[in-house]
């Protein structure tokens, strides 16, 4: 049997604080050479011998991307931040991204937020991951790093393609991730996951406003874990655009807009129990949302 | 390749080879043979490797060594004040029965330390928060928070020749 447990050998490990050497490394590596940041999915990866063609790990840990910066267009937060910094700067307590306090506390044991970076969880690209999905309803967009030393940006949602594959090249890092400022939105994170401390089953991030009367004059919701990549609910949006939220137009919402739909099934949760679920994750996502816009 | 680097663990200074992707539990048990630190899962799904990196609690399995370089470390072996005494946090799981096997103990007495390092007084909700990350198959965990709880109080009572709290 093999456990792939002796298959990850690579031949170096860079850690340096020049960017043109790392960037460099990873162009000219291609796909024998890993970012690793903090390193907890990396190991996993590694450990359960995902990764064999890797043979150059290069950190970007020691690159300065470990900042938050508040301007005038919005937040914006390095790569390197680690998750257990950003939830104690505060960030997910702003207008608008409260969707990203909640994910930040729902991502635990708090021996991977110690050490999990922002960047990992954007780029690692599972459908297990909680942070895009909140990252997407805020909006998120990544400006990315290109080893000729030009930038370039994209919106979150157009970044991923496939589980593990996203539209980053070789010679390229995700240097930051932008949050746009907002002015009426609020926002939610809600996961169910097998434990309090695993990776989740199905989560949702929803942000939204309201007129004057309660109803909704926007909405955005994205899913994780019932595709390979983050999923946006544009049919579910539509009949929830326009209408008073309750639970109970929330529940029917689901039920017509996922109607045929076949979720991604993991060894915790097949696609049957997901659905099953996921009127729940929905339902409670949208109230906190919209709990949230009446103060 | 082999790098030679040193780290900073329990307050002294310890030179060590490496592979450079060698993580830190591997050098901790195989390099410097300070076994206190478990090998578990090996891959962050079940604390026993918990070691406290500035302070912060870290599983040591998927842990860099090369990150820990400059940092101070601690592991089970460091919470003990030298002179075969036991810390407060050690003697309360001691006294409460906060373990049986015992192999996640020493994950679990660093996430303790951690926690109550920062948190003299935690609440129920604060200790599930701070041990979420350590599985532990033997005691129900129902004693592992009576022990947590008369730790915290044995530290924020600390006085000379006080009675270990029960």
């Amino acid at each position: 049997m093999n456990l792939g447990l002796a298959v990850f050998r690579p031949k170096d490990f860079l850690l340096t604080d020049k960017k043109e050497e790392v960037l460099g490394r990873l162009k000219s590596e291609g796909k024998h050479a890993h970012i690793i940041a903090g390193g907890t999915g990396f190991y996993e990866l590694a450990r359960r011998g995902y990764i064999p063609e890797v043979k150059h790990v290069v950190s970007i840990m020691q690159l300065g991307l470990d900042y938050i910066k508040d301007e005038q267009t919005g937040l914006t937060i390095g790569a390197t931040t680690i998750l257990q910094n950003l939830l104690e700067s505060g960030a997910g307590d702003r207008m608008g991204l409260e969707a990203l306090g909640d994910a930040l506390r729902e991502i635990r044991p708090v021996q991977v937020r110690n050490v999990a970076t922002v960047g990992g969880e954007v780029c690692i690209s599972v459908p297990i991951v909680d942070l895009p999905t909140a990252l997407l309803a805020c909006g998120a967009s990544l400006k990315i790093l290109k080893s000729d030393g030009t930038e370039y940006s994209i919106s979150l949602e157009d970044f991923y393609i496939d589980a593990f594959l996203t539209k980053l090249k070789y010679g390229e890092i995700v240097k930051e991730v932008t949050l746009p400022k907002k002015s009426d939105e609020k926002s939610a994170f809600v996961k169910i996951g097998r434990t309090a401390y695993d990776f989740n089953l199905i989560n949702a991030g929803v942000s939204l406003s309201t007129n004057g009367d309660g109803k909704l004059s926007s909405i955005k919701v994205f899913l994780g874990g019932i595709k390979r990549t983050p999923l946006r609910a544009l049919s579910f949006e539509k009949k929830l655009l326009g209408k008073k939220v309750d639970e109970r137009t929330i529940v029917e919402a689901v039920e017509d807009a996922f109607e045929k739909e076949k979720l991604f099934p993991s060894v915790h949760g097949s696609s049957e129990y997901k659905m099953a679920i996921l009127p729940i994750v929905l339902r409670d996502c949208v109230m906190k949302a919209f709990e949230r816009t009446r103060g | 390749m082999l790098d030679s680097i040193v780290l900073k663990i329990n307050g002294r200074e310890e030179s060590v080879r490496l592979k450079p992707y060698d993580t830190l539990s591997r050098v901790l048990r195989d390099e410097l043979g300070m076994i206190g630190t478990k090998r578990g899962c090996d891959y962050g799904g079940c604390g026993a490797c918990t070691v406290s990196i500035d302070g912060k609690a870290v599983y040591s399995c998927m842990f860099p060594a090369q990150y820990a370089e400059g940092k101070e470390i601690l592991t089970v072996e460091g919470l003990a004040p030298i002179g075969g005494a036991l810390s407060m946090i050690q003697e309360s799981f001691l006294v409460n029965g906060g373990l049986q096997c015992g192999y996640c103990t020493s994950g679990i007495m660093i996430s303790t330390k951690c926690l109550l390092d920062k948190n003299p007084n935690p609440s129920l909700n604060d200790i599930q928060e701070a041990l979420a990350g350590n599985i532990c198959r033997c005691t129900g965990y129902g004693r592992i928070l009576e022990s947590i709880f008369a730790a915290a109080k044995s530290l924020r009572e600390v006085k000379v020749g006080a009675p270990i709290p029960k």
